[in-house]
């Protein structure tokens, strides 16, 4: 008759056996017990690449089949919600005279975003108030950004929003489309103020600026999702 | 009676003794296995209603059953796509606008009915660049259709008074508007754009104008679900 211990040992030999991962055709995401075809591969993708957990014991393993524990559930939910909970990032800037002809290449330039290895959205909205010289003149007013820490800027805004007069004081407001941020990239928003087509010849005498930025986690519909 | 057998037979008494306690009658959400009148019903209902997990089998929820590393990844990743908000948005530019009848302009692409039985609340964000022919007040405001052709104020109005000879900017933002309580009918469609309109006694025209709407649609939790 087997003793109790070795019948333990020799089922736990079968488990060992029958959980023992299969020949995979590819990984998933690094993963050797995930098969790339499995329909939970892009779940999986989707958790490592946002760091909710990157493996059970090694970093090639997912152990798909293991239980997760309270303790554990704890840690994915809370790196979950900071993945999902949006990050805002805002600034401001004022100054006197400004050239509408010879415009900086923004203004209100916000710090460098930093690159994630999951694809995100940002939604950008800026206000500027200004002082318009007696000589007429029109402000034309797009979000920036740059992808090589403000060497470059690439307007976001197909149409302007646009003010104008003399000698009066005018306030404006323009938001981005649904801005898609790739992973691995780096990006910086700004405010670009310029004269708009046929806008006059006057200038600004002061002004200020406001730039909200709000980056947020997305799906994308593939690696690495 | 062993030792062990005693105790096996204590232990599984007081598993069924607490097991009992939740195996009430009447089902949560079609799930014959949870209380309504339990605690955990509404975290459920709350997680059924957004695909998250539809049970085990249409009628049984397995509450006490474990989650594999599998599942987690596969609920998790459903949890972070439905917190996700999502943003349509367009831009529009055009010539001469009478108010002899109020106008939406910005109109967004009529979007499907959102699949899952539970609230959204939306978000939207209008302006709109201009120029009149003379005095006048616009009312500038976001508004959505559920049946692609009457229409439904989402927030306040704006109603910026103006001259001529000014190119103006009017913005507008609609905070928090409820589409879908999840215990009607859902929408067919829905559909959203900038309404413009004269709020009063002046008959002028706007002799061009330019446009951009950003509508957020993002889970919302209502009365609990």
């Amino acid at each position: 008759m087997m003793r109790p211990l070795r019948a333990l040992r020799f089922a736990a030999t079968l488990i060992g056996f029958a959980t023992t991962p299969a020949a995979l055709s590819a990984p998933c995401a690094g993963f050797t017990d995930v098969d790339a075809t499995s329909p939970f591969c892009p779940n999986v993708d989707w958790l490592k690449n946002r760091a909710v957990t990157l493996g059970c014991t090694t970093t090639t393993l997912y152990c798909p089949d293991n239980l997760v524990s309270r303790l554990s559930m704890a840690a994915f939910m809370n790196r979950l919600g900071v993945a999902l909970t949006p990050a805002i990032v805002y600034n401001e800037a004022s100054g006197g005279t400004f050239d509408l002809d010879t415009p900086p290449a923004a203004v209100c330039q916000t710090a460098s975003i930093p690159s994630t290895t999951f694809p995100r959205a940002a939604h950008a909205g800026a206000l500027l108030t200004a002082q318009l010289a007696a000589t007429p003149a029109t402000v034309a007013l797009k979000i920036v950004q740059s992808i090589d820490n403000g060497m470059t800027w690439t307007p976001l805004n197909l149409v302007p929003a646009s003010v104008g007069g003399s000698a009066k004081w005018a306030n404006a407001a323009v938001w981005t489309s649904d801005v898609q941020l790739a992973p691995g990239t780096s990006y910086r928003f700004g405010l670009r103020v310029e004269r708009a087509s046929g806008g006059g010849t006057g200038d600004l005498t002061s002004w200020s600026c406001q730039l909200r930025v709000m980056v947020s986690s997305r799906t994308g519909t593939s690696s690495p999702y | 009676m062993g030792i062990y057998r005693i105790v096996a037979v204590v232990f599984w008494t007081l598993v069924a003794l607490s097991t009992r306690a939740e195996a009430q009658p009447g089902t949560c959400g079609g799930f014959t296995d949870i209380s309504p009148g339990g605690g955990f019903c509404t975290n459920v209902l709350w997680m059924k209603n957004r695909g998250i997990t539809l049970g085990c089998t249409p009628t049984l929820y397995c509450w006490a059953n474990g989650v594999s590393r599998r599942s987690m990844a596969a609920f998790m990743n459903r949890l972070g796509n439905t917190l996700t908000p999502k943003v349509f948005s367009i831009e529009e530019n055009g010539g001469v606008l009478d108010f002899s009848t109020y106008h939406v302009v910005c109109q967004t692409p009529e979007l499907p009915a959102p699949a899952g039985n539970y609230p959204r609340f939306v978000d939207a964000e209008g302006s709109l660049s201009f120029e009149v022919s003379g005095l006048q007040t616009l009312i500038v405001v976001p508004v959505v259709s559920k049946d692609g052709g009457s229409w439904q104020a989402m927030g306040q109005s704006i109603g910026p008074y103006v001259g001529p000879g000014m190119r103006h900017n009017a913005s507008t933002v609609a905070p928090g508007f409820l589409i879908f309580d999840g215990g009607g009918t859902p929408p067919i469609s829905l559909k959203f754009g900038l309404a413009v309109s004269r709020q009063n006694q002046f008959n002028q025209t706007i002799t061009s104008w330019a446009c951009h709407l950003e509508v957020m649609v993002r889970n919302g939790v209502y009365n609990g679900y």
